[in-house]
C-alpha cells in the first residue's frame, strides 16, 4: 500500500522539516536573544517619519497588491508588520498617516493594525479611520488615485512595501518628481529596477521578510526568520549535494519521484 | 480576549490546514476529498464577498466627504456617480449589457491604458536622471539592463547583430540562477506562512501579546 | 532675444522628444527587421503542435492597462486554435479579465471569418464561456478537480452539464492545452496547479517585463512558449501569417527603446563628467 501520493514524499519531508524548525526556533527565540543583522532600511522608515514631523506633512504607506487570499501572501504579512511599526511611530510623533489600499481582503486588517498602533501610543482619539482608504482593486485606478493623493495632500514621505506590478513605476516616479522621501520594498525581482532609481531607499528581496520581523521584534517573527534561514541553508546543502552527485554520474532526479 | 476570539479561530485554521494538506500528500478516503472540495468552494465565495466590503468602504469614505463638504468634495460626487451608474447598469442588464460594456470599453479601458502608458514616459526620465553607475553593482546592473533593452528592440539587432547571442546567455544563466534562488526563497516563505498558521504562530488581525502566540 | 537653456525643464523636454519619437513611425512606417526570439518561436510551435479538435483552456487576466500591448496576440491565438478546429473554454480568475474575453472573442471571430470565408464560429461548438471564477489558486485547483461542480452555469446562465462541448470535459485531465494570458503580476499558480499536476502543455501571454520570470519556466519546459509584450505579439503575427497592429507598433517600440538607451548614455556621461570635475552628483 502506498503511504504517499506519487512524487510527494520529498515535499512532505520539506514541509515537516520546516514546520519543526519553525516550532523549535520560535520557542528558542522566546527564551533567548536572537540577534538580527542591522538593516539600513529600518532607519529609513524612521527618517521618513522624522521628515514628515519636521515638515508637518502626512506620510503615505501602502502594502502592495497581494491580497491575503493569494498563496504568495508572505510579503503582504511582512508589509503589515511594517505598517504597524510605521503607524506607531506616526502616532507617537503626531504625523498624520494615510494608508491607501487596493487589498479588499487585507483592508480590515490594515484598519485594525493602525487603530491598535494609535492605542499602543496612547492616542486612540487621534486615529482617523477615513485615512485608511480602499481605493480600487484595479492597478491603474489605484495608481492614479495614489498619485492624486500625493499631489492633493502634500505628502512628505511615501513608503511602498509589498508585492507590486508594473504600475509601481508610475507611483514611485511621481513621488520622486514631487520631492517626496521614498522607501520602496518588494521581494519580486521584476519590480526592483523600478524602485532602485526612483526611491531614496530600496528594500529588496529577502530584506522584506526580515524587515517585517525586525520592526515587530516579536519572538514568533524572529523565530520565523531564523527557521527560514536554516531551511535555506539546508536547501543550499541539498543543491550542492545534487551537483556533486550529478557530476559523479548519479541521477539524483530519480529521488524526486519518491 | 475571550477563548472564542483568541483560540477557537486558531484551532479551526489548524484543522482545515490538516485536512487540506493531508489530501495533497496521502491517499485519503472519498469523504476527505469531498470536504476539501467544499472548503475550496467556500474560499471562492468568501473572496467574492470580500469585494463587497471594499465597495462599501469607498461609499463610506467618499460619501462622508460629500456630506461634510470636505475639500474637493465635487470629485467625490463624480466618483460616486460613476460607481452607482456602473453598479446600476451591471445589476439591470448584467455585465454583458450594452450600456455596461460601453462604459467599460470607452471609459475604463482607455483610462487604464493611458495610465499604464505613462510608465513609458517615466522610464525615460528615470533612465536619464537616476540610473547612474555610482557603484560596481550599479554599473553591472546598468550594463545588463542596457544590453537587455537593446535585445528587446528590433533596432538593437540592427545596431549590433551579436546581441542575439549575448543577451540570451545573460537571461538563461545568471538571470535564471538568480530567479530560481528567489523562487525557492518565496516557496519557503509561502510554506512557512502555512506552517506558522498551523502552529498558531502567525498573527493576522492583531499583533501578538507578550506570550508571543499569534491569533487569527 | 536670447534663449536660456538652463531654464528648460528637462523632464518636459524629454517627454516632448519621446512623444515625437513614438509618433513618427506610426505615421511614416519604418522598415526595421524583426528578430524572432525563442519564446515566440516556442509559442508558435506549441500552438501548431496542438492536435486538431483538442479542448483548450483559455484563462484571461489581461486588463485595461495591458490590453493595447497584448490584444493582438490574444486574439490571433484564438483564431489559430479555431483554424485547427480546437474547442476553447474561456474563463477568468480575475474580474478584470471577463470584459476582455468579450473583446477577444468578438474580434477573433471577425478575423477568423475574414480569413475563412463561409465559415462561422458557434457557441457550444467552438467555444464556451465560464465567466469569472473566484478564489485564485484555490479556485483554480478546484476548477481543475471538478469543473462542473465549481461552475454549475456558464456565463450566460446555461447549466454546464447541458453544454455539448463540455460533455466529456470534467477535470484538468480533459484539457490537454492551456493558454494563460497574464497581466503585470506573474501568477505561477497556473503552472503549479495545471502543468505540474495534470501535465498538460501551457503557453503564456505576458507583458515584456516578465521576461526574467518566464525564462525560468521556459528553460525547464513548464512553459512551452510565451508572447512577451507587444514585441512578442508582433513576432507571433509574423510567424502565424496574420499581420496586425503589433507589427505596426513594434517600430514605435523600437525607437522608444532607443531613446531610453540614449537617455541612459547621456545621463551617465553627465554624471561621470561631474565626478571627474570633482563636483557634486
Amino acid at each position: 500500500m502506498e503511504i504517499f501520493n506519487e512524487g510527494r514524499a520529498l515535499a512532505f519531508l520539506f514541509v515537516i522539516t520546516l514546520t519543526a524548525l519553525l516550532y523549535y526556533l520560535t520557542e528558542y527565540a522566546k527564551k533567548n536573544d536572537v540577534p538580527l543583522r542591522q538593516l539600513a532600511s529600518f532607519e529609513a522608515i524612521s527618517e521618513g517619519v522624522g521628515r514628515c514631523a519636521e515638515l508637518g506633512r502626512p506620510l503615505v504607506i501602502h502594502c502592495g497588491q497581494r491580497n491575503l487570499d493569494h498563496p504568495e501572501v508572505a510579503v503582504t504579512l511582512s508589509a503589515l508588520e511594517i505598517l504597524s511599526y510605521t503607524a506607531k511611530l506616526c502616532a507617537e510623533t503626531g504625523v498624520r498617516i494615510i494608508v491607501p489600499t487596493m487589498l479588499h481582503t487585507a483592508y480590515p486588517v490594515q484598519v485594525e493594525r493602525v487603530r491598535e498602533a494609535y492605542m499602543e501610543a496612547g492616542v486612540p482619539d487621534a486615529f482617523n479611520e477615513n485615512d485608511v482608504r480602499f481605493l480600487s482593486p484595479h492597478h491603474q485606478v489605484y495608481a492614479t488615485a495614489v498619485m492624486s493623493i500625493f499631489e492633493r495632500e502634500n505628502v512628505g514621505a511615501n513608503i511602498m512595501v509589498g508585492r507590486w506590478s508594473g504600475i509601481s513605476m508610475a507611483v514611485a516616479e511621481t513621488s520622486a518628481r514631487l520631492g517626496i522621501f521614498g522607501v520602496g520594498g518588494t521581494d519580486q525581482p521584476d519590480n526592483m529596477p523600478f524602485f532602485i532609481p526612483t526611491m531614496d531607499y530600496a528594500i529588496i528581496g529577502e530584506e522584506m521578510y526580515a524587515l517585517g520581523a525586525y520592526v515587530g521584534k516579536e519572538p514568533r517573527d524572529i523565530g520565523n526568520i531564523f527557521a527560514k534561514d536554516v531551511m535555506k541553508l539546508l536547501v543550499i546543502g541539498g543543491i550542492l549535494l545534487g551537483v556533486v552527485l550529478a557530476l559523479a554520474g548519479i541521477p539524483l532526479s530519480n529521488l524526486m519521484g519518491i | 480576549m475571550s477563548v472564542w476570539q483568541n483560540k477557537v479561530p486558531g484551532y479551526l485554521i489548524s484543522a482545515i490546514i490538516l485536512i487540506l494538506v493531508a489530501e495533497f500528500f496521502f491517499p485519503v478516503p472519498e469523504v476527505v476529498q469531498s470536504i476539501n472540495s467544499e472548503l475550496q468552494t467556500f474560499t471562492a465565495i468568501c473572496a467574492a464577498f470580500a469585494m463587497l466590503l471594499g465597495s462599501a468602504n469607498i461609499m463610506k469614505v467618499y460619501g462622508s466627504r460629500v456630506i461634510k463638504r470636505s475639500s474637493n468634495w465635487e470629485y467625490a460626487v463624480l466618483l460616486l456617480t460613476f460607481l452607482f451608474t456602473t453598479i446600476g447598469f451591471g445589476l439591470l442588464e448584467g455585465t454583458g449589457g450594452i450600456y455596461f460594456k460601453w462604459l467599460y470599453n470607452n471609459v475604463q479601458v482607455p483610462a487604464a491604458a493611458t495610465v499604464y502608458a505613462i510608465i513609458g514616459f517615466y522610464v525615460v526620465f528615470a533612465a536619464y536622471r537616476a540610473f547612474r553607475a555610482r557603484t560596481l553593482e550599479a554599473s553591472i546592473l546598468l550594463v545588463a539592463g542596457f544590453l537587455t533593452l537593446m535585445w528587446g528592440s528590433s533596432i538593437g539587432h540592427v545596431i549590433w547583430p551579436g546581441i542575439g547571442q549575448v543577451v540570451p546567455w545573460i537571461v538563461d544563466v545568471p538571470n535564471t540562477a538568480g530567479f530560481r534562488g528567489y523562487k525557492i526563497a518565496v516557496a519557503i516563505a509561502t510554506v512557512a506562512v502555512g506552517s506558522a498558521l498551523f502552529l498558531h504562530k502567525q498573527a493576522l488581525f492583531q499583533k501578538a501579546g507578550s506570550s508571543g502566540e499569534g491569533a487569527a | 532675444m536670447t534663449f536660456d537653456f538652463q531654464k528648460i525643464d528637462r523632464r518636459r523636454l524629454l517627454y516632448v522628444i519621446q512623444l515625437i519619437v513614438m509618433a513618427v513611425p506610426l505615421i511614416y512606417p519604418i522598415a526595421i527587421p524583426l528578430p524572432i526570439d525563442k519564446y515566440s518561436r516556442g509559442y508558435h510551435e506549441a500552438i501548431e503542435a496542438v492536435p486538431d479538435s483538442t479542448v483548450v483552456g483559455y484563462c484571461n487576466f489581461i486588463s485595461g492597462g495591458q490590453w493595447p500591448l497584448l490584444e493582438s496576440g490574444a486574439k490571433r491565438t484564438a483564431v489559430r486554435l479555431w483554424e485547427k478546429d480546437c474547442k476553447i473554454i474561456f474563463f477568468a480568475f480575475a474580474d478584470v479579465g471577463v470584459p476582455f474575453i468579450d473583446l477577444i472573442i468578438e474580434d477573433a471571430i471577425q478575423i477568423y471569418e475574414a480569413r475563412n470565408p463561409g465559415e462561422t464560429i458557434e457557441y457550444d461548438v467552438d467555444y464556451v464561456r465560464l465567466g469569472y471564477i473566484a478564489g485564485l489558486e484555490t479556485g483554480f485547483a478546484e476548477f481543475l478537480r471538478d469543473m462542473k461542480g465549481l461552475v454549475p452555469n456558464d456565463y450566460f446562465g446555461t447549466p454546464t452539464t447541458s453544454l455539448n462541448m463540455l460533455e466529456n470535459v470534467n477535470t484538468g485531465n480533459d484539457i490537454p492545452f492551456m493558454v494563460w494570458a497574464e497581466s503585470g503580476t506573474p501568477a505561477p499558480y497556473g503552472i503549479r496547479q495545471y502543468q505540474e499536476t495534470y501535465g498538460g502543455t501551457m503557453v503564456e501571454i505576458v507583458v515584456g517585463m516578465l521576461l526574467p520570470t518566464i525564462s525560468v519556466y521556459f528553460e525547464t519546459g513548464q512553459v512551452a512558449g510565451a508572447i512577451l509584450g507587444s514585441a512578442g505579439c508582433a513576432q507571433y503575427e509574423y510567424l502565424a501569417g496574420m499581420p496586425g497592429p503589433a507589427l505596426r507598433l513594434v517600430n514605435a517600440l523600437s525607437l522608444t527603446t532607443l531613446m531610453v538607451l540614449i537617455a541612459l548614455i547621456v545621463g551617465n556621461i553627465e554624471y561621470l563628467y561631474g565626478v571627474l570635475k570633482g563636483g557634486k552628483e
